[in-house]
C-alpha cells in the first residue's frame, strides 16, 4: 500500500479554532470517543483519529464557515473523498463545519447528520460540485472520480455542525462538577493551549511524503495522544488554584490527632510543595508520567488514597523522592477530590 | 447577609440557637444573665470579631459555629481561638488567622471594603466591618471605635468612605504640614530616648519591703503578674510562628520564580529563507504541554503573595497586642504591693521608666500614623475632599434626622459620626446614639449586613421611643437581631410583637441563670462539629 500526503496547509485564526473544535469533537462529543487513542494533525486530513492498534480511523475535514451552500459543501468534501478512494480504509468520514445553510436541509434542527438530510435538489448540486472539484485536483486519480464512488462516498459522509462555545468542549473532557469548574475565560485559555499545540504540529514538511503503512505517521511527529490532552486538561481544571482548594476529603484522615496549629501548618506545607511540583519545568516528563499513573488508578475504580499513593509513588520514584510523602499524598488527594469526591 | 444559626460548645456542654428568621428578631428575657449577650457575641466572634464576652465566660474553651447565608448560598464558619474553618458547597477550607479568612471571603463570598493602612491598600478586617452593624452591650464608646488598638477611628471613617464609593484620602493636612509634623515627632522621639537613658531604674525605695498587711491582695497581684507573663509568652510565640510561616512562604515564592525562568532568550531562523518557523527536537521525547499555564502560575503566585501579606498584617496586629500587654505588665509594677521578691523574679521585665516608655511608644505610633497619612496624600491628589466631607456630614445629618424621629424632645445634636474626644454619651442617650449611627450608616452605604444590637434599650428607653425604634427596624430590608432585658410585666408585650408586628420573638427567660450552655445540646452540637472533621480537645 502507498499513500501520498497531500493538501496540507498552514492555517490562521478562525480556521485553526475550528480545527481544534474538530479535534475536540472527536475527543469528547462522540459516543465512540473512548475508542480513540491518537490524533494525527494535517496529515491524512485536517484531523484524523486512530484507535490503539491503528486499525480504526476517523477522518475529519474542518471548515470554519457558517451557512455553507450546497456548492461549497461539495467542494469541501474533496479531501475526504480523496481519502475515501485511497488505499487506506477509513471507518468514518466527517466534515466538521461551523454551519450549513438551513435552506438546503430537510431538518435544520439537528447538528449531526448524513447527506440524506440534504434536500434532493441541493444534494444534486453537492454531488456535481464534488465531482467537478475532484476532477481538477491533481492528487486524485481521475479514474476514481466515478458516479458510483461519489454516490457511495456521500452515503457514508457525516456532517457535523460543530459550533459550540470553546469552553463547552473543555467541560466535557473531565468529570468535574459545575460548581468546581473554573471560569469560562480560564477554560477558553485551555482551548487555546490545545489549539496552539495542534498548530505547532504543522511546522514540519510532509507534503508529498509517501507512506507504506498507516502507522508510518508516527515518524513525522504530527500526532498527539488523546491521553496527553486529557491529562493536561485534568491538571488545568483540578489544580487551577491549588493554594485555595478546599481540604480534600480523602486527606482528612491524615489530619486526625493533630493539633489545630499543626493541621494548618501541614496543609500549608503540602500546598507549597504542590506549587513547587507544578512550577518545575524540568520535571515535565516525570510529572506527566506521575499524573498518568494517578488517573489510571482512578479510572480503574480505585479511590482509596493510600492504595493509589503507594502504587503511584512506587512507580514514579524519580519524581516522588524529591518531595515529602505526605505532600505527594496531598497532591493525589486533590486530584481525587476534583474527579471523584468533590462531585 | 443573614444569620441563620449559632452553635457554641465543647465536649462537655453546648448551646444552639437556630430560631433566627430573615426579618426582625428580638431576643428578650426578664432578667440579666440569661445568655443573650453570649449568643450575640458568639455570632460576632465566629465571624472574626475580637472577643468581648462577659469576663466570667471562658470563651477560649469553646468552639463557635455560625451558619449564615449570602446571596442564597449557605456557609458554616467555625472558630476556635484564632483558627477558622469554613464549610460551603465548595468544600472545607481552613484558615490560619482572620487575615487569611477575610481574603478568601472577599474573593469568593462577598467583597470587603478596602482602606489604606500601614502604607498599603488592605482589605478591612471583620473586627472593623462588624462595627458598622453590630452594637455590643459593653464597651460602647461614642467618641471612638470599640477596642481601638490596631484600627483607629479614621480607619472606620475611611471604610465608610470606601463603601460610599469614595477613595481613601489623607486627612485635611497638606503633605507639607504632614512632613513638618513627622519631623517634629521624630525630634520628640529622639529627646525622649535621651531622657530615658539617663533616668534611673524603677525607684525601689517606695515599692518594696512594704510587707503588705493584705496578704490576699498581694497574692492576687502575683497571680495577675503570672497571667500577664503567660499572655506575653503566648503572644511572643504567636509572633515567632507567624514570622516563621511568612518566611517559609517568601522562600517558596522565590523558589517558584526561579523554577519558572525561561532559559533561552535567543532566536533561531533559517539561513536560506529567514523563516522562524523551525521546530527543535531534543534527544528526549518532547512533552506536548507545559505542566502549568499562565493562569495557573499567576493564581499560585498571587495566593502565596496573599498569604505573605496576611502574615505581615497578623504580625503587626500581634505586635500591637504585645505592646498593650507589656504596658499592662508595667502598670502592675507601679503599685506598692510589689515586693523585692517579685522584682528579683521578674527583673528581666522591669523597664527603666514606665512613663517615658509609654510616651515613646505613643510617639512611635504617631510617627507611623503620620507616615501613613503622607503616603496616602502622595498616592492620590485630594480632589474629592469636599465629597468626602459631604458624605460624612451626610451621615451625621441622617443621625440627627433619626434622632428627631425617635426622641422629638431630645437635646443631642450630632456634628460628626463620633462624639468629640472626652465627650461620652451615657445611658439612654448612648443607646440612641448607637441606634441612630447604625441606621445612618446603613442609609449611606446601603450595605446588606444584618443589624445586630445587644441591649438596644439600654437603661430603659421610654415605651414610646421603643415603639418608634422597633417600627423603624421593622421597615428595613436587612435582617435585624436585637436583644433586650425587660421587666416581667413587659413580657406579654414582647410576646405580642410576634402576632401583631410579625416579629420573631425569642424568649430567653426560661434559660438557667448564668448557665446557657447545657449537656442537652451536646448530641446535636457534636454532630455538627463532626461535619468539620474536628476531634475536640477540651482544654480545661
Amino acid at each position: 500500500m502507498t499513500y501520498i500526503v497531500n493538501s496540507t496547509e498552514k492555517t490562521k485564526g478562525k480556521a485553526s479554532d475550528f480545527e481544534t473544535r474538530a479535534l475536540l469533537y472527536l475527543m469528547a462529543l462522540r459516543k465512540d470517543s473512548e475508542e480513540m487513542n491518537v490524533f494525527v494533525i494535517d496529515f491524512f486530513n485536517d484531523v484524523t483519529s486512530l484507535n490503539d492498534d491503528h486499525q480504526k480511523l476517523w477522518d475529519v475535514q474542518s471548515k470554519g464557515e457558517k451557512n455553507v451552500s450546497a456548492d461549497k459543501l461539495g467542494k469541501e468534501l474533496v479531501t475526504l473523498f480523496k481519502n475515501y478512494v485511497s488505499l487506506i480504509n477509513f471507518d468514518y468520514y466527517i466534515l466538521s463545519v461551523e454551519g450549513i445553510s438551513d435552506n438546503i436541509l430537510i431538518d435544520a434542527s439537528v447538528d449531526e447528520y448524513k447527506t440524506s438530510n440534504i434536500k434532493s435538489v441541493w444534494f444534486e448540486k453537492v454531488k456535481n460540485s464534488l465531482k467537478a472539484e475532484a476532477l481538477i485536483k491533481t492528487y486524485i486519480d481521475n479514474s476514481l472520480v466515478t458516479d458510483v464512488n461519489i454516490a457511495s462516498f456521500l452515503d457514508n459522509v457525516i456532517i457535523k455542525e460543530n459550533n459550540h462555545e470553546k469552553n463547552h468542549y473543555i467541560k466535557l473532557m473531565a468529570p468535574i462538577s459545575e460548581r468546581n469548574m473554573p471560569t469560562d475565560d480560564y477554560l477558553d485559555l485551555i482551548f487555546k493551549e490545545i489549539r496552539d499545540m495542534q498548530m505547532s504540529k504543522k511546522n514540519s514538511l510532509v507534503e508529498g511524503e509517501v507512506i507504506q503503512n498507516v502507522s508510518d505517521f508516527l515518524n513525522y511527529e504530527r500526532h498527539i495522544y488523546k491521553n496527553e490532552i486529557t491529562l493536561m486538561v485534568i491538571n488545568r481544571l483540578v489544580n487551577s488554584d491549588i493554594m485555595n482548594n478546599s481540604i480534600p476529603v480523602s486527606f482528612m484522615p491524615e489530619l486526625v490527632g493533630l493539633q489545630e496549629i499543626e493541621t494548618r501548618d501541614l496543609l500549608e506545607d503540602c500546598q507549597l510543595d504542590s506549587a513547587k511540583l507544578l512550577f518545575n519545568k524540568n520535571l515535565s516528563r516525570l510529572f506527566w508520567g506521575f499524573m498518568n499513573g494517578i488517573i489510571e488508578e482512578i479510572n480503574s475504580g480505585v479511590t482509596n488514597l493510600n492504595t493509589i499513593s503507594s502504587r503511584v509513588i512506587a512507580s514514579n520514584n524519580e519524581l516522588c523522592s524529591q518531595f515529602d510523602e505526605i505532600s505527594v499524598k496531598f497532591f493525589i488527594s486533590n486530584i481525587l477530590e476534583g474527579l471523584v469526591h468533590g462531585n | 447577609m443573614e444569620i441563620k444559626k449559632i452553635y457554641i460548645g465543647n465536649e462537655k456542654e453546648a448551646f444552639i440557637e437556630k430560631r433566627f428568621e430573615s426579618n426582625m428578631n428580638i431576643i428578650f428575657s426578664d432578667d440579666n444573665n440569661k445568655g443573650k449577650t453570649i449568643v450575640l457575641q458568639s455570632i460576632m466572634y465566629a465571624l472574626g470579631n475580637k472577643p468581648i464576652f462577659p469576663s466570667s465566660f471562658k470563651y477560649k474553651q469553646y468552639y463557635y459555629i455560625v451558619v449564615f447565608s449570602i446571596n442564597n448560598n449557605e456557609y458554616e464558619l467555625m472558630r476556635k481561638e484564632n483558627s477558622f474553618t469554613l464549610k460551603s458547597s465548595k468544600g472545607i477550607n481552613i484558615f490560619d488567622n482572620s487575615s487569611e479568612l477575610k481574603r478568601y471571603f472577599s474573593r469568593n463570598i462577598k467583597d470587603l471594603p478596602v482602606i489604606i493602612k500601614d502604607g498599603y491598600s488592605k482589605l478591612v478586617d471583620f473586627e472593623l466591618v462588624i462595627q458598622m452593624f453590630f452594637t455590643p452591650q459593653d464597651k460602647r464608646t461614642s467618641s471612638n471605635i470599640i477596642d481601638s488598638n490596631y484600627y483607629k477611628k479614621k480607619d472606620f471613617l475611611n471604610m465608610l468612605l470606601n463603601l460610599g464609593g469614595l477613595g481613601n484620602k489623607s486627612p485635611e493636612s497638606s503633605i507639607d504640614e504632614l512632613k513638618k509634623k513627622l519631623k517634629e515627632l521624630r525630634e520628640e522621639e529622639k529627646q525622649l530616648r535621651k531622657k530615658s537613658k539617663t533616668i534611673k531604674k524603677l525607684n525601689n525605695e517606695s515599692s518594696f519591703i512594704n510587707l503588705s498587711t493584705d496578704f490576699d491582695s498581694f497574692e492576687n497581684r502575683i497571680k495577675e503578674i503570672d497571667k500577664i507573663k503567660e499572655e506575653m509568652v503566648t503572644s511572643k510565640k504567636l509572633i515567632n510562628r507567624l514570622i516563621t510561616r511568612k518566611i517559609k512562604n517568601e522562600s517558596t515564592l522565590k523558589e517558584l520564580r526561579s523554577l519558572n525562568q525561561v532559559l533561552s532568550t535567543s532566536e533561531i531562523s533559517c539561513n536560506d529563507c529567514g523563516s522562524k518557523s523551525i521546530s527543535f527536537k531534543s534527544a528526549d521525547k518532547e512533552v506536548s504541554f507545559d505542566i502549568t499555564n499562565v493562569d495557573m502560575r499567576r493564581n499560585i503566585l498571587y495566593s502565596i503573595q496573599d498569604k505573605i501579606q496576611s502574615y505581615s498584617e497578623e504580625v503587626l496586629k500581634e505586635r500591637a497586642n504585645y505592646n498593650e500587654i507589656q504596658l499592662r505588665f508595667k502598670e502592675l509594677f507601679k503599685l506598692e504591693e510589689v515586693t523585692l521578691e517579685n522584682l528579683l523574679l521578674f527583673k528581666d521585665e522591669i523597664v527603666s521608666d514606665y512613663d517615658l516608655d509609654k510616651e515613646i511608644i505613643d510617639v512611635k505610633s504617631k510617627i507611623t500614623e503620620t507616615k501613613d497619612e503622607i503616603e496616602v496624600a502622595k498616592i492620590k491628589e485630594d480632589k474629592n475632599q469636599d465629597k468626602e466631607k459631604n458624605f460624612i456630614n451626610g451621615i451625621a445629618s441622617e443621625m440627627n434626622r433619626f434622632y428627631k424621629l425617635i426622641d422629638v424632645n431630645g437635646n443631642l445634636v450630632f456634628n460628626d459620626i463620633f462624639s468629640s474626644p472626652g465627650t461620652q454619651y451615657s445611658g439612654s442617650e448612648n443607646a440612641e446614639y448607637f441606634i441612630c449611627r447604625t441606621l445612618a450608616i446603613l442609609k449611606a452605604t446601603n450595605h446588606d449586613y444584618p443589624l445586630i444590637l445587644d441591649g438596644f434599650r439600654e437603661n430603659e428607653i421610654s415605651t414610646n421611643k421603643e415603639k418608634i425604634i422597633v417600627d423603624i427596624f421593622r421597615g428595613l430590608s436587612n435582617q435585624i437581631i436585637i436583644s433586650a432585658t425587660v421587666k416581667e410585666e413587659e413580657l406579654q408585650k414582647y410576646h405580642s410583637y410576634g402576632e401583631e408586628k410579625g416579629i420573631n420573638v425569642i424568649d430567653y427567660s426560661v434559660n438557667e441563670d448564668s448557665k446557657i450552655l447545657q449537656k442537652s445540646y451536646l448530641g446535636e452540637f457534636t454532630e455538627k462539629i463532626n461535619d468539620f472533621y474536628v476531634v475536640m480537645n477540651y482544654e480545661g
